[in-house]
């Protein structure tokens, strides 16, 4: 059965791969749309610039990755003070670098352009390209950011409707402008597309479970915490950088023209993998939260959810791959029969390890979220920059041009196993998989859907959990009151509710106290405010325990309301 | 009155959902008293309501002893109150040997000012 913390999931992989497949799209849709409506001149002229947008994106990376990943830690630390400095400080900078990138792609226009050494008709091309360039620079990186952001806070709704304006709008005003205006109509296109996506972005603000409030907060200690985050992405970026370079070297010696074309489908399938790393996107606020309220437990069922998505998603990324083999190539431009008969096996054979490059950025993505920065960092170059370069070459001479194409195979699949024999000898048994051994707190989850009878079901299952860990009679009552009550209050709150109501239990179990994290799905309201309304006699009890209890929070948290209440040993 | 329908200082006992709440009562003439075990909850207050119900009609006082009540919910309290509101005017209900957790309940909520407490 699918619990409270599987349910959230679900629906952010939803948001994640769709935001993950978004930013492939985007990559790719100018070039698409200059190949389609102005030729090859015009693909050339945006592939000069992949530079700049690739820098882009490295700064876009920076700035909100890390961010989003400290916030959902504070959030689940119930530091709410905190995680407005993490929020209001991203934001800050993901403005100031915008408009700092926006005004050096300006200023060093004709530096650029006069080492790039484009000339004539590709030139013209990307110097009209070029002139909407810095404001759409300044808009990815802020979109970016506020994308991250309102992701973390658990409104994958609003993050749907915002990527589908941003790339609804920028397809649509990019065909429709490239007729008038050419190559600056695609830009313009993009710059539309990313305004619209920001308007839409700042629609969260305005809703009730918004906890994204700014404060003002400027710290270099902070901006080093949060950027360290985004090693492992840029360094996967750098990789495929150089394994590019080095495998162009190789494939042009060894197979010619034809052989860099189907390279070149190859180098963009594998970028088409980052769309599989939705499953870490969407783990992010969930563990962030988790690993905040050092709740093992719930860290462990995540991945474990995450895991099965990961390599569902890489089986049905492989069966279509296999299926629109030859639409695949279309989109690069390959449709000749040469081009087609090398390229289509190539990624056939290439798509067969989907299944376990999605679990080895999964890996990565997991190891990043539990602060194993340098050992996510070092999965990903093994795999990304040492294997996808050696295996290939040596299928190549052993076996050889499907060979070279299995190593890509071959290197997914080893980067596993030997991740995992590193972390099962250098941490042992008992830490493996997921080295959470460091929280020690014994914690005991409970769910269910609510009603009457399960609210006192649950309470009379605290009661014998914390009586079984001889916990003083006066904390066991307390503690099954306050789940019975909490349970009753929600239902009160939510007579008028359709969808069922969830409800989760985290009891941590501690030698003093026991701490209870209450996760409810009813509509947001704050236990811990005393000017509340209180509604029938469950809640004015709950109120009467909540009054007689210093040690309380409540947080809205990716979505839902978050209660904690402590209850101490006398 | 099925059950309890027997003569001067009878008792009668009912357990149920799994025991987690005992009941047990005694009359004498028109005095009715309860004695609870275990736990007063949301699953098990409507067996309360209905056995008192069954002889709030010709009872003059109501005693429930919690001596042995370990846990009450709002769910019981619901279920005391109305008690309480049916007896107005007919005779008295008082509640005894409170025990530390559901004393602490009433004392949460208010009730312990709304009740005579023995």
């Amino acid at each position: 059965m699918k619990g409270f913390c599987e349910k959230k999931f679900t629906s952010m992989l939803i948001s994640g791969t769709f935001t993950k497949a978004v930013m492939y799209l985007m990559l790719l849709s100018d070039s698409i749309i200059a190949g389609f409506f102005i030729g090859e001149s015009g693909v050339a002229g945006i592939n000069a610039i992949t530079p700049v947008t690739a820098i882009v994106t490295f700064f876009g990376d920076l700035v909100s990755t890390g961010v989003g990943i400290v916030f959902t830690r504070e959030v689940g630390a119930m530091k709410k003070r905190r995680a407005d400095e993490i929020y209001g400080q991203g934001l800050i900078i993901s403005i100031g670098i915008g408009l700092l990138s926006a005004f050096s792609i300006f200023l060093f226009q004709n530096v650029y352009f006069g080492m790039s050494g484009i000339t004539g008709d590709i030139l013209d091309k990307a110097l009209q390209y070029y002139r909407f360039v810095p404001i759409n620079a300044f808009l990815t990186i802020v979109i970016f950011y506020l994308e991250q952001m309102v992701y973390s806070d658990g409104d994958e709704l609003c993050n749907n409707i915002c990527y589908g304006f941003q790339i609804g709008g920028n397809i649509i005003c990019s065909v429709i402008l490239t007729k008038y205006l050419g190559m600056t109509g695609i830009i313009l296109g993009s710059v539309i597309g990313n305004s619209l996506g920001i308007l839409t972005c700042l629609g969260h603000f305005f809703r009730k479970k918004n906890t994204l409030h700014f404060v003002w907060h400027l710290s270099f200690k902070d901006f080093l915490l949060t950027s360290r985050y985004s090693i492992v992405d840029s360094s996967v970026y750098i990789c495929w950088g150089l394994m590019d370079f080095v495998m162009i070297g190789f494939v042009s010696r060894n197979y010619g023209n034809l052989g860099l074309v189907t390279l070149a489908v190859v180098v963009s399938l594998i970028e088409f993998g980052v769309v599989m790393d939705g499953v870490g996107m969407a783990m992010q606020p969930l563990i962030g939260t988790y690993f905040g309220e050092k709740n093992h437990k719930l860290i462990k069922r995540v991945m474990k959810s995450g895991i099965k998505a990961a390599v569902i998603e890489g089986a049905v990324a492989t069966v279509l791959i296999w299926i629109f083999a030859k639409q695949f190539c279309g989109l690069f431009g390959v449709t000749d029969e040469a081009a087609l008969s090398s390229a289509i096996p190539a990624i056939r054979i290439v798509s067969l390890g989907f299944i376990f490059c999605s679990t080895v950025s999964l890996t990565t993505s997991y190891y990043m979220l539990i602060d194993r920065i340098a050992m996510a960092t070092c999965i990903a170059c093994f795999q990304n920059g040492l294997l996808y370069i050696l295996l290939p070459i040596a299928g190549s001479l052993l076996l050889g041009i499907n060979g070279m194409w299995a190593g890509f195979v071959i290197a997914s699949i080893l980067t596993l196993i030997c991740a995992m024999l590193f972390v099962y000898l250098r941490y042992g048994k008992n830490n493996f998989p997921f080295l959470l051994n460091d929280m020690d707190s014994e914690i005991i989850v409970m769910e269910d859907t609510l009603t009457p009878e399960s609210a006192t079901i649950l309470s009379r299952q605290v009661e014998s959990s914390l009586a079984s860990h001889h916990y003083p009679k006066e904390i066991v009552n307390r503690a099954a009151l306050f789940t019975e009550e909490i349970g009753l209050s929600i239902l009160e709150n939510n007579k008028q509710a359709k969808k069922p109501l969830l409800i989760e239990l985290s009891l941590f179990c501690e030698a003093d106290n026991v701490l209870i994290i209450e996760r409810d799905s009813g509509k947001l309201f704050d236990l811990t405010d005393p000017d509340n309304q209180i509604k029938g006699l469950s809640g004015f009890t709950l109120s009467g325990l909540m009054e007689a209890h210093s040690e309380k929070a409540y947080l809205v948290t990716t979505g839902y309301n978050r209660n904690m209440i402590r209850f101490y040993r006398a | 009155m099925g059950i309890f329908n027997k003569k001067n200082k009878d008792t009668a006992s009912s357990s149920g959902d799994n025991s987690y709440l005992k009941i047990s009562m005694t009359k004498d003439g028109a005095e009715y008293t309860f004695l609870l075990e275990g736990r007063l909850d949301t699953i098990t207050s409507p067996e309360l309501d209905s056995k008192i119900n069954e002889v709030i009609g010709d009872s003059k006082k109501l005693t429930l002893d919690f001596a042995k009540l370990e846990y009450i919910s709002s769910a019981g309290l619901r279920v005391l109150l109305g008690a309480l509101q049916a007896m107005e005017g007919k005779g008295e209900m008082v509640v005894r040997n409170l025990t530390a957790p559901v004393h602490e309940v009433f004392e949460l909520t208010g009730f312990a000012r709304l009740f005579n407490i023995e």
